[in-house]
């Protein structure tokens, strides 16, 4: 959209557009011919609002159900639905406010993001995901665990009634999918924030000080590195008692190698900038000056790895699940969803078909923000 | 080049030392021993005193470790407590059944990643080009066990029950040969081999075929625009020339070493992959031994599997000089 | 050779192809004798047997291999369980100032696969390893009784024993080892040789051809085996194959790739075998039972009472249905219907919720804070179930979960690393609630060690379970040689169990097997799977391959 002529355009329709944006969220986006950004706070509320009709019972339960995720859940709720209107009233209201255009970094990679369009939509992917988990209550009359008359329920084909079909037990599996998001999403993302974390501090010490603590450091990430993942993985988790909590804090401490490395090699050639050399003159002690002043300028492909990262994770759970491995019924996660249904993947194929598919559209879809952030924030790596 | 190879392999000693004696500490630090496989109302407290003895398990640990590693660097890498066997014959079985699924899955990717990504860097921008990208990228996020239950699921088990079926789609869901293997001639050999390849190195490889052609096709579309090749177009040579002669040996460069990347990821998914099509793999081994905490076979598993990723990483560094001159050893 | 010149496809089309015509046009049952001879069968189970010397291993698997593929045991036992002859042409007792000497005279025409006649020293070889501590051989406890042997000429041989029940069935399960191959080995050193795995040679209708770890055992007829023990067996080769992956298993039965699929796991896998014309499913009893266990050291679990109660609230037929698919019959005690100290009159204990609520709230357990869990005193009804990663008994526990939800109870789950919890049972501190695990009893049944006073601390008496008659009952039924008196003893037994409940028993367990029809006279019973292997034949035009 040409911001000239928008802008002009947002002058004559001021009045109508300020008092319809009051009522529509996204509307006055639309007409200020902002169509994506329209379009998805407009669509984002719509969707609360269907939630709220569609589930109005579960909605009203919350109040007596007396359980956390219904809480969670109804602020998700009213929380989105305030976002949507909000944004949308500021974007009005803060009128004539230009858009802020920024030259730092983040906003030049922020403006690179937005106009890679199937990154966008895999952040839209995402954010219906992390929405769908936390609204999970509302969305499906079904409880993950909950097992009723098995002998009439168990293994029933898709249908209306079960969007995914049942399990062996009779229990709706896209409930269970729906659930087992969590898991699996706070799983990737815990585990990864560990590796992200220890991987950086790993890595910026290296590269700052050289040396031997660098060989040292560096032949330990190397010996992690030779060592094929899933065979280390098992390894540790199978010897220990496979728990959500291991699994977490082992796929944390077994992940940071490759992030140690990429921020090394940042921080090598970091280390003998001008940045750097004034704050050493100052006298600044190494801790601050690592912290203050050289790992802000290697998140941009911290960023990247983690996302690309959130995939991986994912996948890795996933496989862990099929050994058995990770976390254990009857919490859902997809990989274990996917590995108690696989033994009966001829009688019924949705038991493991399903949550193998949610797998792959949300590794689709950290893959293709990640693709998406890697060509904002770091146009050298791009392919 | 010999000196560097020689060099190279000098520096992993310390670095497989380092492996072994982690995976030692993890394995050891784990509760349970391998006694505990036969605890079993029939054998007495005395029968598993006496295999904790037998096998030195009755020792302090560093003792332990010390003769472990007395005995491993005199290449000898004692008896599966398990298996009751000597582990260099058992890995002498299972190394190469890993390695001839991993190489058909290796050579898989590059030849099906490579084709791909010329495609779509010739076709850049059209429908083929991005209905590929887009598929690529869905391959890629598939587990490889969910993608090979699906592939038995379909080829294996319903092709069975299907008369339309084409016969030579449907394939052996197990197993690396068939029960009559020995009684075959040589080309039915070959082929019962291929025909049983052909659903797990798909499961395996093609998550990383689809990322190759990503690389081949960003590493292709990069050659495209330098200056030789637009003098060759100029100089009226047909497209096809253009693109396999010209362009194809210098855009191969950086795939090349993709190869060391992706051979321990291959190793990785073969545990998985080894699972599900029952295929007498190093991956399975390990997963058994530590599943019966046979310690001497976790050992040495992890420690092949570490020699063939610094074997890949090597190779993966000796390739790139080959293919490009301006890299020199000293 | 038509078949290998049709080249490269592989031999699953061209089995698939011929097979499954020859198995629809039914052939007569009555094929000559001669015909009967060729053909390969493939067996597919979801581990590897460990090892063909029975020094080392101990998986039930291995033993059936070992004891009716590749070796000869002394006795075997016919369908009514009786000893009967087998590589002991007969056997006689007489009575010793110390109890009984044994003495089997042996077959002298069993040859080892090497050439070398199978002898009395090669029992007294085998006897004396196992008896030696140093050997670790794993099942010693089953010859406890036997004092010594004594080789009285090249095939004859004596034991000397204690007097007991049963004193014949270990030699249905204890395979001779060759001492001229084994002879020189240092007991220690036994486990360990490479007799087990890579050059076994046994005396039985199959010989050992190949071992691919991970992968197969192949064996073929033995040609030379001795027509009085019943001749070469019908089959070429025997193919033991491997595969963990259960539809993998499924998908190569079907497709004709496997011939018999032993233990269908899971169990609903035979609807869709039993659906298919070409396969058909023999389902056995087996001697093992599932049942949960109460940690009587527990407050929670002191009470019977409170025992009874749970197994009143759990639907273990509904467990049976959905768990098992039907393949199980719901237990009553520690006894399996097949054995004959079973008692027929017991009723198991129904499921109703309602009265073992009632049992409950007698028992002092009731809800007092309304949160749906009962308490008593200071303790709360809520406890951690643990098992072992098995996806039969992690679905028993998710049912019993919600069934014991329902009566107020609270049940964590926890699915523990196999060895961790057998380290965590057997340890005397008992530090756990309750689990569910399998328990394998055997023809001669002594259950001491799972319920005596005497083993209150010992590593398998984990319900800590201890009843005065219950000690003097299992006491006399180890003693009494004579079934119709000791009958009683058994029934009374059960019947203290079934009312005490340290357990809560929940099924027998049935094996479902699966096998290609065109594989004719295979019969699989409680003695085994491969019982009588080396009767099976393949019908002569459904065969796979004949060079």
């Amino acid at each position: 959209m040409n911001e000239a002529s928008g802008r002009a355009e947002d002058r004559a329709d001021g009045g109508r557009a300020l008092t319809a944006a009051a009522f529509i969220p996204g509307l006055a986006h639309l007409l200020r011919g902002r169509r994506t950004a329209g379009l998805s706070l407009l669509g984002l509320a719509l969707a609360m609002l269907a939630v709220l009709a569609f589930s109005f019972d579960r909605v009203a339960s919350t109040f007596t159900a007396g359980r956390v995720d219904y809480w969670v859940a109804m602020l998700t709720l009213a929380g989105t639905l305030a976002a949507a209107w909000g944004v949308s009233l500021r974007g009005e209201w803060g009128r004539p406010r230009q858009r802020a255009k920024g030259t730092s970094q983040w906003a030049v990679a922020w403006r690179e993001f937005n106009k890679n369009r199937v990154a966008v939509l895999g952040l839209f992917l995402m954010f219906g995901l992390y929405l769908a988990t936390l609204l999970a209550p509302y969305l499906t009359s079904y409880e993950p665990n909950a097992i009723g008359d098995i002998a009439a329920t168990r293994h029933l084909p898709p249908s209306l009634d079960h969007l995914m079909g049942t399990d062996k037990f009779g229990r709706d599996v896209f409930t269970r999918v729906l659930y087992g998001a969590r898991i699996s999403l706070s799983i990737g993302f815990v585990g990864v924030s560990i590796s992200v974390t220890l991987g950086t501090v790993v890595g910026a010490v290296s590269g700052y000080f050289g040396g031997v603590v660098d060989t040292l450091l560096m032949r330990f990430v190397d010996m992690l590195i030779s060592f094929p993942r899933l065979v280390l993985l098992i390894t540790v988790i199978a010897l220990f008692e496979p728990s959500i909590f291991t699994v977490i804090v082992v796929l944390g401490l077994t992940l940071w190698p490759a992030t140690a490395r990429i921020v090394r090699g940042e921080v090598l050639s970091l280390r003998e900038r001008e940045f750097v050399e004034a704050a050493r003159a100052l006298g600044l002690g190494s801790p601050r000056i690592i912290f203050r002043h050289i790992v802000p300028n290697v998140l941009g492909p911290v960023i990247v790895a983690a996302t690309l990262g959130l995939g991986n994770i994912i996948l890795i759970e996933a496989g862990l699940s099929f050994l058995g491995l990770s976390v254990q019924p009857p919490t859902p996660s997809w990989g274990n969803i996917i590995d108690g249904g696989r033994e009966y993947l001829v009688q019924a194929w949705w038991v493991s078909t399903f949550p193998g598919l949610a797998i792959v559209v949300t590794v689709v879809a950290f893959n293709l923000i990640g693709d998406g952030l890697r060509d904002a924030l770091d146009p050298r790596l791009r392919i | 080049m010999a000196a560097y190879i020689v060099r190279r392999l000098i520096q992993a000693i310390p670095l497989l030392l380092g492996i072994v004696t982690l995976v030692f500490i993890i394995v050891h630090a784990a509760p349970g021993d391998p006694t505990a496989m036969y605890v079993h109302p029939s054998v007495s407290p005395e029968v598993i005193e006496q295999m904790r003895e037998n096998w030195g398990l009755d020792r302090p640990i560093h003792i332990q470790y010390l003769r472990w590693l007395r005995s491993f660097l005199t290449g000898d890498l004692g008896v599966s407590l398990t298996q009751n066997r000597p582990i260099v014959s058992i890995l002498a079985e299972r190394i190469p059944n890993t390695l001839i699924l991993s190489g058909t899955s290796l050579v898989l990717i590059f030849a099906i990643g490579i084709a791909i990504g010329i495609v779509q860097a010739v076709r850049q921008h059209s429908t083929l080009d991005h209905a590929l990208t887009l598929s690529a990228l869905f391959i890629y996020s598939m587990p490889s066990f969910w993608l090979g239950l699906m592939l038995i699921l379909v080829f294996a088990y319903k092709a069975h029950l299907l008369d339309w079926w084409p016969a030579a789609l449907k394939f052996p869901a197990s197993g690396m040969t068939s029960v009559d293997h020995d009684l075959m001639s040589g080309w039915g050999k070959l082929g019962d081999r291929l025909h049983h390849l052909v659903l797990p190195s798909i499961a395996l490889g093609v998550a990383s075929a689809a990322s190759v052609a990503r690389y081949m096709r960003s590493s292709m579309l990069e050659v495209i625009r330098q200056d030789y090749i637009r003098t060759a177009r100029a100089k009226g040579l047909p497209e096809r020339t253009v693109i396999l002669k010209h362009a194809l040996k210098n855009a191969l460069l950086p795939i090349i070493t993709l190869l060391g990347l992706y051979l321990p990821f291959l190793f990785s998914g073969a545990v998985l992959v080894e699972y599900v099509f029952a295929w007498p793999g190093m991956g399975r081994t390990i997963v058994d031994a530590i599943n019966q905490r046979d310690y001497p076979l976790v050992m040495a598993t992890s420690f092949i599997f570490a020699v063939m990723v610094v074997i890949a990483n090597l190779i993966a560094d000796i390739l790139y000089a080959v293919v490009d001159p301006r890299i020199r050893y000293e | 050779m038509r078949r290998a010149l049709i080249g490269s496809i592989g031999v699953a089309l061209l089995s698939a192809g011929c097979g499954e015509g020859g198995e629809r046009a039914q052939v007569a049952d009555i094929v000559p004798d001669s015909l009967r001879y060729g053909g390969t069968v493939v067996v597919a189970y979801m581990a590897e047997p460990s090892s063909m010397n029975q020094f080392a291993s101990v998986d039930e698997n291995a033993r059936e291999l070992q004891n009716f593929v590749l070796f000869t045991t002394l006795i075997q036992y016919d369908e009514n369980l009786q000893p009967a002859p087998y590589l002991a042409e007969r056997w006689d007792t007489a009575a010793t100032i110390e109890g009984l000497a044994l003495t089997f005279h042996l077959h002298d025409g069993v040859r080892w696969h090497d050439g070398a006649p199978t002898t009395a020293n090669d029992f007294k070889f085998t006897f004396d390893r196992i008896k030696d501590p140093r050997t670790g051989f794993p099942s010693a406890s089953l010859l406890a009784l036997y004092d010594s042997a004594v080789v009285r000429d090249a095939f004859t041989i004596i034991f000397y024993l204690k007097r007991h029940p049963g004193f014949l069935d270990p030699w249905r399960r204890i395979s001779p080892m060759p001492e001229h191959i084994l002879g020189d080995v240092p007991p220690a050193r036994l486990q360990q040789h490479p007799f087990g795995t890579e050059s076994p040679v046994g005396n039985g209708p199959f010989r050992f051809v190949e071992h691919r770890s991970g992968d197969r055992w192949v064996f073929e007829a033995n040609p030379d085996f001795p027509e009085s023990l019943g001749g070469r067996a019908y089959l070429d080769r025997l193919v033991y194959r491997v595969i963990e992956e259960p539809t993998t298993r499924l998908s190569e039965l079907l497709a004709g790739e496997v011939d018999v699929y032993l233990s269908i796991e899971p169990p609903q896998q035979a609807s869709e075998i039993e659906a298919n014309p070409a396969v058909q499913v023999i389902s056995l009893p087996t001697l093992r039972y599932t049942f949960i266990n109460w940690n009587g050291r527990r407050p929670l679990f002191q009470d019977a009472r409170v025992r009874r109660a749970l197994t009143l609230a759990i639907n273990r037929e509904q467990i049976v249905q959905t768990v098992r698919n039907g393949l199980g019959v719901v237990a009553k005690g520690p006894v399996p219907p097949f054995h004959w100290a079973y008692h027929r009159e017991l009723e198991p204990l129904p499921y109703d919720p309602d009265s073992a609520r009632a049992l409950l709230d007698a028992a002092g357990w009731v809800d007092r804070d309304g949160d749906g869990i009962r308490e008593r005193d200071v303790y709360r009804a809520s406890f951690e179930l643990r098992t072992n990663p098995n996806a039969t008994r992690e679905d028993i526990m998710t049912l019993v979960q919600a069934d014991l939800r329902k009566v107020g109870f609270e049940v964590q789950l926890r699915v523990q690393e196999a060895q961790s919890l057998r380290r965590d049972i057997t340890s005397r501190e008992r530090p756990f609630d309750a689990f569910v695990l399998g328990w394998g009893t055997d023809f001669r049944l002594d259950d001491r060690i799972l319920f005596a006073c005497s083993q209150f601390d010992g590593p398998f008496q984990w319900a800590s379970y201890c009843n005065p008659r219950v000690d003097e009952l299992l006491d006399q039924v180890t003693r009494l040689e004579d079934r119709s008196q000791a009958l009683p003893l058994w029934q009374e037994y059960q019947e203290i169990l079934q009312w005490e409940q340290p357990y809560t028993f929940l099924y027998y367990d049935v094996r479902p097997n699966g096998l290609r029809t065109r594989l004719r006279d295979v019969q699989m019973d409680i003695r085994g799977a491969l019982q009588n292997v080396k009767d099976w034949w393949v019908e002569p035009t459904a065969r796979r391959f004949t060079p």
